[in-house]
């Protein structure tokens, strides 16, 4: 892409990448954002590790272009200059891009090669505490992830932990099944947990009627390491929501619990 | 490096379960269901097809950010000029 941009640009041709949720959250340690300045620290960590001289955007919070775009991880898109689709495609294809703008505003005679650029070699923030101390909790099948609605953080600290949380996918449809809840440091606050402090907890609140949790509270054991940056997890053993009906398509049940603490927006099908 | 100060936290489990109930709403518009893969019946690609602006039509008008911050409506951004446009993330 980058060498297209190289060649296309003097034609006149804008090129954007637009920073979206992510596809796949824990992927070399980088967590869902949850507000609007942490999706641009992760722009500015994107123009690091990249090096690319194509210009970022940033999808909103809510992320409308995304799911607009239709909810794919590496779609493309050429635009003529009255705004209008020309070309569309749902995995981008360099080679084929290149093609498009050559039909487009012409061909270049000696394209650019990667050969000819200097990109840096992407270097992905690192911990700089122990990492691998605590063991990883594997879910026993496929999850679905659930939204989490944030709240206001206490002394408008940043969110330097993230909550994860899916389920079981026979849990949406009312049935029973286990449920995953991480907290993961992000690693863009350069942060780690204290151990020598008392370990993360949960505690639901507020359970609606219908629902039950298997444990509903539950404190993560003691490490034995002063610091780390691994991932809090706990699986639930049980988490059955009862329903009245089978179709939840458009059912809002309320808030399952509330209090202080973490809080994170938590994309449906990041 | 800072030490988290939320050494010890009682968690907000904000769990909405608008969300699965939605989420299953979406994969029953999308088509999307468990066996949810790229290609095929269901898959990413068939909803990518049904959702995203066909060939002759805008770009969404929605509300993106720039670099700094600042709010733009992505038609103004491609007007004017051929556009190649890329969602991306870190991951």
């Amino acid at each position: 892409m980058e060498t297209i941009e190289r060649d296309y640009s003097p034609k006149g041709v804008r090129f954007f990448y637009v920073y979206k949720a992510l596809a796949h959250p824990g992927l070399n340690g980088y967590v869902q954002p949850v507000t609007l300045e942490e999706r641009l620290m992760h722009v500015a960590e994107a123009e690091r590790t990249l090096g690319s001289r194509v210009e970022w955007l940033a999808d909103n919070m809510d992320n409308e272009l995304k799911r607009a775009l239709g909810d794919v991880p590496n779609s493309e898109f050429v635009i003529d200059p009255d705004g209008n689709v020309v070309v569309r495609r749902n995995w981008s294809d360099p080679k084929q891009l290149r093609a498009d703008l050559g039909e487009l505003v012409g061909i270049v005679e000696n394209p650019t090669s990667v050969s000819d650029l200097d990109l840096p070699r992407p270097e992905f923030a690192q911990p700089t505490v122990a990492t691998g101390v605590v063991p990883r909790v594997r879910p026993p099948g496929r999850m679905r992830p659930v939204q989490m609605t944030p709240t206001s953080s206490k002394n408008d600290l940043p969110y330097y932990a993230k909550l994860r949380v899916e389920v079981d996918p026979a849990v949406i449809s009312g049935g029973d099944g286990n449920m995953y809840v991480g907290f993961h440091l992000d690693p863009l606050y350069e942060v780690h947990w204290n151990n020598l402090a008392p370990q993360p907890e949960f505690a639901f609140t507020a359970i609606p009627d219908g629902v039950e949790i298997t444990p509903a509270s539950a404190v993560f054991p003691d490490v034995e390491v002063e610091a780390d940056a691994d991932p809090r997890e706990f699986l639930l053993d049980s988490f059955l929501m009862r329903l009245q009906t089978t179709d939840v398509g458009e059912q809002l049940l309320p808030p399952l619990c509330g209090g202080r603490g973490i809080q994170i927006p938590f994309d449906d099908l990041g | 490096m800072r030490t988290t100060k939320a050494a010890f936290l009682t968690v907000v489990l904000a769990l909405v379960l608008a969300a699965p109930a939605m989420s299953l709403a979406q994969r029953n518009r999308q088509g999307m269901g468990r066996d949810r893969g790229f290609g095929g019946p269901g898959g990413l690609a068939a909803n990518f097809e049904a959702v995203a602006p066909a060939i002759g039509e805008p770009m969404p008008d929605v509300v993106v950010y720039d670099g700094e911050g600042t709010p733009h409506r992505l038609p103004d951004l491609l007007r004017g000029h051929y556009s190649v446009l890329i969602p991306g993330c870190l991951t």
